[in-house]
This record gives C-alpha cells, sequence and structure tokens, in this order.
C-alpha cells in the first residue's frame, strides 16, 4: 500500500538534518541536492564538507557515488528531495550493484515538488522509495516513522558499512536560510574540505 | 565480432598512461572490448550505469575528491547526458574526458544509428565542447594525451570520437 498523507505522519526536514549534523565528523562530506534539501543543509549548519547543489536536478546521488568510489575510506551522505531522485531513478541501481559501503543516501520525501508550487509527485500517490531502493539492491533501506527511528537509522548508517538509504517522510515547511549561489566558490571549498590541494 | 582488439587495446592503454583511475560505461558494440579490459583491470574501478548522465555526476564526484575519470558512451548516450553536461559540468567547471563511439557517420548499416550520427557534431560545437576524432591509431596517444590536458586546464568537457575506422574492422 502506498504510503499517503493520511497515513503517516511528516517529519520536519530542518529538524532532522540538524539531527544529522550532530552525528556526524568533520570528515564527512554531505551532498545536498537542488532546492531545500540543501537550503536546510546550510541553513542547519555550514561547513567545509558541504556541497550544495545548483541546477542539475537529479545529479546529487550520482556525485556522491563518484565521491564514495574516489575516497572508499570517507563517509559520504546525500541528502536529496525525492522529485529529484525520480528524475534519475536508475542511479539507485548502479548504486546497489556498485554497492559502496560509505555511502548513504537521505531522501526527503514530500510528495511534492515543493519549490515549483507542491504539485504531487508519485511518491504522494503511488510509489514507495524505499520499496524501491530495496529493490535496486541497496539492502538496507527503509523509511523511519519517528525522530527517534530517522536517528537510528542514520547511526546504524554511519555504523554498518553498506549503501543505506533512508526515505523520510517530511512536511513542507520551507528552508529558513539559502547557501551563497556561487558554484566555483561552493566547489573549491568542498574540494578543501576533500583534501584537495588547489593551486 | 569485428570490433577492433588491438586498437581498442591501444585506447585502454592510453587511458591508463593518463592515470585514470575510475570509467562510467554503459555498453554499446563498439565499447566491448574496452569496457573488458576495465573490467578485467584491478586497478580501475568500472562503473556500469543505468543511464549516461549517471556518468557526469560520478566523473564530477571523483573530480572533487581528486580522482581522474573517463567516460564510455555512445553518441545517443552523449544526447542522453547533455542536461548534467550543462548544468553540472560547465557551471561547476568539472573536468570530463568523454569517449564517444561514433555511430551513425559514412558506412554505417543500422538506421537507428543515424539519426544521433548526424546531430552528435553540431551539438558539440553548440555546447561549446572541445572534440577531436579518433580514427587512426597513429594518433590515438597523442590526442587522448592532448584531450585530457586540455579538460584539465580548461576544467570543462572534452570529447573524443571513436571512428568506424579506427573501432571496426570491416
Amino acid at each position: 500500500m502506498a504510503l499517503t498523507s493520511a497515513n503517516i505522519q511528516r517529519m520536519s526536514r530542518a529538524d532532522l538534518t540538524s539531527r544529522v549534523l550532530g552525528m556526524v565528523d568533520d570528515d564527512t562530506a554531505i551532498i545536498g541536492g537542488i532546492g531545500n534539501a540543501g537550503f536546510d543543509l546550510f541553513s542547519a549548519g555550514d561547513r567545509p564538507g558541504n556541497f550544495y547543489m545548483l541546477g542539475s536536478m537529479g545529479m546529487a546521488v550520482p556525485i556522491g557515488l563518484g565521491l564514495a568510489l574516489a575516497q572508499p575510506e570517507r563517509t559520504v551522505i546525500v541528502m536529496e528531495g525525492e522529485g529529484s531522485v525520480l528524475m534519475t531513478l536508475g542511479t539507485l541501481a548502479t548504486v546497489g550493484r556498485e554497492a559502496p559501503p560509505n555511502l548513504t543516501i537521505i531522501v526527503w520525501d514530500n510528495a511534492q515538488w515543493q519549490l515549483t508550487g507542491g504539485q504531487t509527485t508519485a511518491t504522494g500517490v503511488a510509489t514507495d522509495l524505499s520499496v524501491v531502493a530495496q529493490g535496486c539492491g541497496i539492502a538496507n533501506s527503509n523509511a523511519p516513522t519517528n525522530e527517534t527511528e530517522f536517528e537510528q537509522a542514520v547511526r546504524y548508517a554511519l555504523d554498518a558499512p553498506s549503501p543505506h538509504a533512508i526515505v523520510a517522510h517530511i512536511d513542507a515547511e520551507p528552508a529558513s536560510g539559502r547557501p551563497h549561489d556561487d558554484p566555483i566558490v561552493t566547489k573549491y571549498q568542498f574540494m578543501q574540505a576533500m583534501g584537495q590541494q588547489l593551486e | 565480432m569485428p570490433v577492433s582488439v588491438s586498437n581498442s587495446e591501444l585506447i585502454y592503454g592510453s587511458l591508463k598512461s593518463c592515470e585514470i583511475d575510475l570509467m562510467s560505461a554503459l555498453p554499446e558494440t563498439w565499447l566491448v572490448h574496452l569496457i573488458r579490459m576495465a573490467d578485467d583491470d584491478p586497478e580501475m574501478t568500472l562503473v556500469r550505469l543505468a543511464k549516461e548522465e549517471e556518468g557526469v555526476g560520478i566523473s564530477a564526484g571523483a573530480h572533487l575528491a581528486g580522482v581522474k575519470s573517463a567516460m564510455l558512451m555512445q553518441n545517443h548516450g552523449f544526447l542522453a547526458s547533455i542536461n548534467g553536461i550543462v548544468s553540472l559540468a560547465h557551471l561547476y567547471k568539472i573536468p570530463l574526458l568523454m569517449l564517444i563511439s561514433y555511430r551513425g557517420e559514412f558506412g554505417e548499416r543500422d538506421p537507428w544509428q543515424t539519426q544521433g550520427g548526424g546531430v552528435t557534431v553540431p551539438l558539440l560545437d553548440s555546447l561549446g565542447i572541445p572534440y577531436d576524432r579518433l580514427d587512426d591509431p597513429h594518433h590515438v596517444q597523442s590526442r587522448i594525451r592532448k584531450a585530457q590536458h586540455l579538460a584539465d586546464a580548461a576544467l570543462k568537457p572534452v570529447a573524443l570520437l571513436l571512428c568506424r575506422d579506427l573501432m571496426w574492422e570491416e
């Protein structure tokens, strides 16, 4: 049965983002997808290991995958809205196949394209992305129903070497702030945090 | 299968000499040996894609982490990657080394390859992506090396067109 707005408790993306930031170390890379995923990541705590996506909808999970494969010792978290995940759904199969042990995908699912006016996405009607992720071979895939379960899922993802997917059903509260919008500044700050020597 | 093994080895060796450690690929007939060589190489991370646009993000992530990568795709896969190339690689100044099998040129027998073949070069031009042809084994190594130098210096995508005369033995 698809989860509908009538039978699920929706959490706060800002609150959950803050909880994640409270659980990770400075070396953890976090890719914030376009729109409110990145905005809330910035608002919850700007840090050198945050990479904020601008444009390029659907590319946050592939970027996280490339990063996780390139630096297998580093924990990589992708925070991405469900609309963007739906756009590049096949990449969940690529993640399942490559199975990087250091990659966690957190899907912020509010069943709507929030920034464009709240139009309903497929997850509000028929699609369960935690089941999709599991079917794509991301065995550690779950949909926590409250904040305690969410924190447990994040803790498990940080401790257990495996790709993980955590689909969090969140409300549509807009983020309170936005990162600067210069992609090159974002890129070089992040690359320095990833240990790259810049000329 | 008359895909050239020796020229595929030449291309693969050239990529290795450019210190490429990660490749993304989606199978296509002319790429069969290249993908197998990457798969058999314990030093190479090969990412098998569901769609070529994913490879743009994967190469971007590798670049952010300091790893050099290459993308193996057919020209229709290039067509399927364009938003990622424009909205991610161009926007964030990400170098991409794209090896594109150039189907649909003179000699093509498959009708379904001809439409993509006809628009590949005009699209590269309109996107401002520098490209060169690989159609003779004598220039394979130098052109791959020069392409990677330009991608790294300009921090932008570059393309090498894998042509029929190099890849296919009639």
